[in-house]
């Protein structure tokens, strides 16, 4: 990046309430508020209050006399925060451009942190403004820390209109990108009730991804909405219930799973219920083929000694002319 | 029916013969010649049609599928890609660009076919060109009907299996078949082949081109291949069964295949991004042996069962055998199963050496 940029400008004290901080084109954190002041920001407060403002902060002010903050935007919160009426800034003139402002901003901001996933999706978008997506995938792509090619473009440029509860809890790292991902590709209004859903209970990614893949399926299947299937009446009472978080979201993935899949997870119930007709004794297991139709039942057996595996030798010995058995193997 | 965009040429093959067709029966379509690779960005666009030279060999074993019985068929390699855009369609994550491809250096093809058929002169050979393409869809741009089936009229074994989906018979007629080319259709129920089946002829105009395949004297085959699961799906194939016997006289069918639905884990993002009004991916699938979802077996064992008895009322001895299946599947549905694929593959050989009555 080319930022030819003299700051030999004085440093000069602006009043910030002149900032309006809901519109600020040069900002690339994100999030960017009040509301997710975290121990850094703290640390920041801290050392302003014991040391000063060392360095002033950089802006830009308008020809209408709007100020943009090009780098210093965490500081601006910290002082804002210390209740403080001014900030010492070094002002850009009105007349450097749009371009060569945000792109000086974007250097400042890659030589101290590395991106998260909203935040590269979001620069990403601000550069095809300036940029052909080829300059962007070979110029700028490795300075974001992505793979220089069209598929790392496509698959993070779909991230940059996210609403913000998800993308936030993707900037945080609350959610995996490939969900974020997944999550992008559905209807808005389906993609926040899935979501608000998902973040209800303590499931790993792995399971994020299994209930996300059952909820889909099971309304392109039935021709259901997504909402119909989330204010199901037996979802409701999962939910509802008196038990454990993980309890519940285990139920939860049974139950969706029951739906997803009603013949298999039959066919599963009916083998349990007959298995236990057997009354095995304990470390004696009876595991069916595969979805029932591949390779070989299998017996797992366990013992702690000859005397034990005596008795467990003699249970085998006479289920081989248990009925009740033969007629599970068949079926 | 289908015309390409662009017509690009290889210049190795610039003067073969098909090329000459080709161009004949393309006469307004823009023409390249550019050398071509697998990395030419002609490749990446579906309505390319790119003519070349097949540098490996034109005859191979189907690929077939592990753990599963399999007639081992062989297939004729005459071209890659076909301009249906079936949502099922193996070959959008089998092939890896979308480009309609003809091989043009026929001589190798049938030198190749000639010193195949003179080393193996006792083994009869059932070969087809529908597994990379459509057998007919081109054939109204490159002809090609009208040398192959010729050329397997002149063969003492071996078969040349036509297998389309498509209307395209007008080069057909007037050919000396010898009863060694078999013109089959794949069929579906009416629902499927207007919903999944995009650009195919509809279920009538197949069956009407293949009475019209009758009445030239060909040997006829269907596939049911793949069947899909729905709600409803019995009334719909029943259906499609009785127009078939009601088009098709039972003595011209030298069998019917069937294979139930089935796809590669990989496919299923890929029709979800082209074809997200198609269902079909959403019901009850497991992994099979052979790394391919499938319906469950119960699933399977059901369809089977009812399209067999269907067929059965209208053709007690019509020869049907299953692709890709499981022989607990074969005895289940048909109360027999083959001990191998050779034997599976000798029951096939008998139904072509059938004289049609």
């Amino acid at each position: 990046m080319q930022n030819n940029i003299s700051l030999t400008l004085q440093p000069m004290d602006i009043e910030m309430d002149k900032v309006n901080l809901e519109h600020q084109p040069y900002i690339i954190q994100y999030p960017f508020s009040h509301t997710n002041a975290n121990n850094r920001q703290r640390e920041l407060i801290s050392c302003i209050k014991q040391y000063g403002l060392f360095a002033p902060i950089i802006v830009q002010k308008t020809k209408k006399g709007n100020i943009f903050i090009v780098h210093g935007a965490n500081r601006f919160l910290a002082c804002q925060s210390m209740g403080c009426s001014t900030i010492s800034s070094r002002v850009l003139p009105y007349s450097m451009q749009d371009q060569k402002v945000y792109l000086f901003s974007l250097s400042l901001f890659l030589s101290h942190k590395k991106p998260n996933s909203m935040e590269q999706a979001k620069i990403i978008k601000k550069l095809l403004s300036f940029f052909p997506e080829k300059k962007i995938i070979k110029d700028y792509l490795p300075l974001l820390g992505l793979p220089q090619n069209e598929k790392a473009f496509s698959r993070i440029i779909q991230l940059a209109d996210l609403e913000k509860d998800i993308a936030q809890d993707l900037a945080a790292e609350k959610i995996n990108p490939e969900m974020a991902l997944r999550l992008v590709k559905l209807p808005a209004p389906e993609r926040i009730q899935i979501y608000r859903f998902l973040q209800q209970l303590p499931f790993t990614t792995s399971q994020q991804f299994e209930v996300l893949e059952y909820i889909q399926e099971i309304s392109l299947r039935d021709h259901i909405r997504v909402k119909k299937i989330l204010t199901d009446q037996l979802i409701l009472d999962i939910l509802s219930k008196d038990q454990d978080q993980r309890q519940k979201a285990l139920s939860l993935r049974i139950y969706l799973r029951k739906k997803r899949y009603p013949r298999l997870t039959t066919k599963e119930h009916e083998f349990a219920q007959e298995k236990k007709t057997l009354r095995l004794p304990d470390h004696l297991e009876l595991y069916p083929p595969a979805y029932f139709e591949h390779g070989n039942y299998k017996f797992e057996l366990k013992f702690a000694d000859f005397s034990e595996f005596e008795q467990k030798a003699n249970f085998l010995h006479k289920l081989a002319k248990n009925q009740k058995f033969q007629t599970i193997i068949k079926s | 029916m289908y015309q390409p965009q662009k017509i690009i040429i290889s210049p190795e093959v610039r003067s073969s013969s098909l090329v000459k067709i080709i161009i004949h029966n393309c006469p307004s379509i823009p023409i390249e010649y550019c050398n071509i690779n697998k990395d030419s960005p002609y490749l990446q666009e579906k309505n390319n049609l790119v003519i070349t030279r097949n540098k490996g060999n034109f005859f191979k074993p189907c690929p077939g599928t592990s753990n599963y019985l399999c007639c081992l068929y062989k297939i004729l390699n005459i071209g890659l890609n076909c301009p249906l855009s079936c949502t099922y369609c193996i070959l959008q994550s089998y092939l890896e660009y979308p480009a309609l491809t003809i091989h043009a250096n026929l001589n190798e093809m049938f030198e190749e076919l000639d010193r195949l058929f003179t080393q193996f002169p006792g083994q009869i050979f059932r070969i087809g060109t529908g597994e990379f393409t459509d057998s007919l869809v081109l054939d109204h741009i490159t002809e090609l009907s009208k040398i192959l089936v010729p050329y397997f009229a002149r063969q003492q074994k071996a078969y040349l299996e036509l297998k389309t989906k498509t209307d395209t018979i007008h080069n057909l007629a007037n050919l000396d078949h010898q009863g060694k080319t078999i013109i089959a259709w794949s069929l579906n129920s009416s629902r499927i082949a207007k919903e999944e089946e995009l650009g195919a002829p509809s279920i009538e105009q197949r069956l009407l081109a293949a009475q019209k395949c009758q009445n030239l004297g060909y040997k006829l085959a269907f596939h049911f291949d793949p069947i899909i699961f729905y709600p409803g799906w019995e009334k719909e194939y029943q259906k499609t069964i009785d127009m078939l016997f009601s088009t098709i006289k039972p003595s011209h069918i030298t069998w019917i295949s069937m294979g139930c639905f089935r796809f590669m884990p990989k496919s299923k993002p890929i029709i979800q991004e082209k074809f997200p009004h198609s269902r079909i991916i959403y019901e009850e699938f497991i992994r099979g042996l052979d790394g391919k979802m499938r319906y469950l077996e119960i699933i399977r064992q059901e369809i089977y069962s009812k399209m067999i008895s269907w067929i059965r009322q209208r053709d007690p001895k019509c020869f049907v055998y299953f692709c890709m299946e499981s022989p607990k599947i074969w005895r289940n549905c048909l109360g027999y199963a083959p001990a191998n694929n050779e034997e599976l593959k000798s029951w096939l050989d008998q139904c072509c050496l059938r004289i049609i009555k």
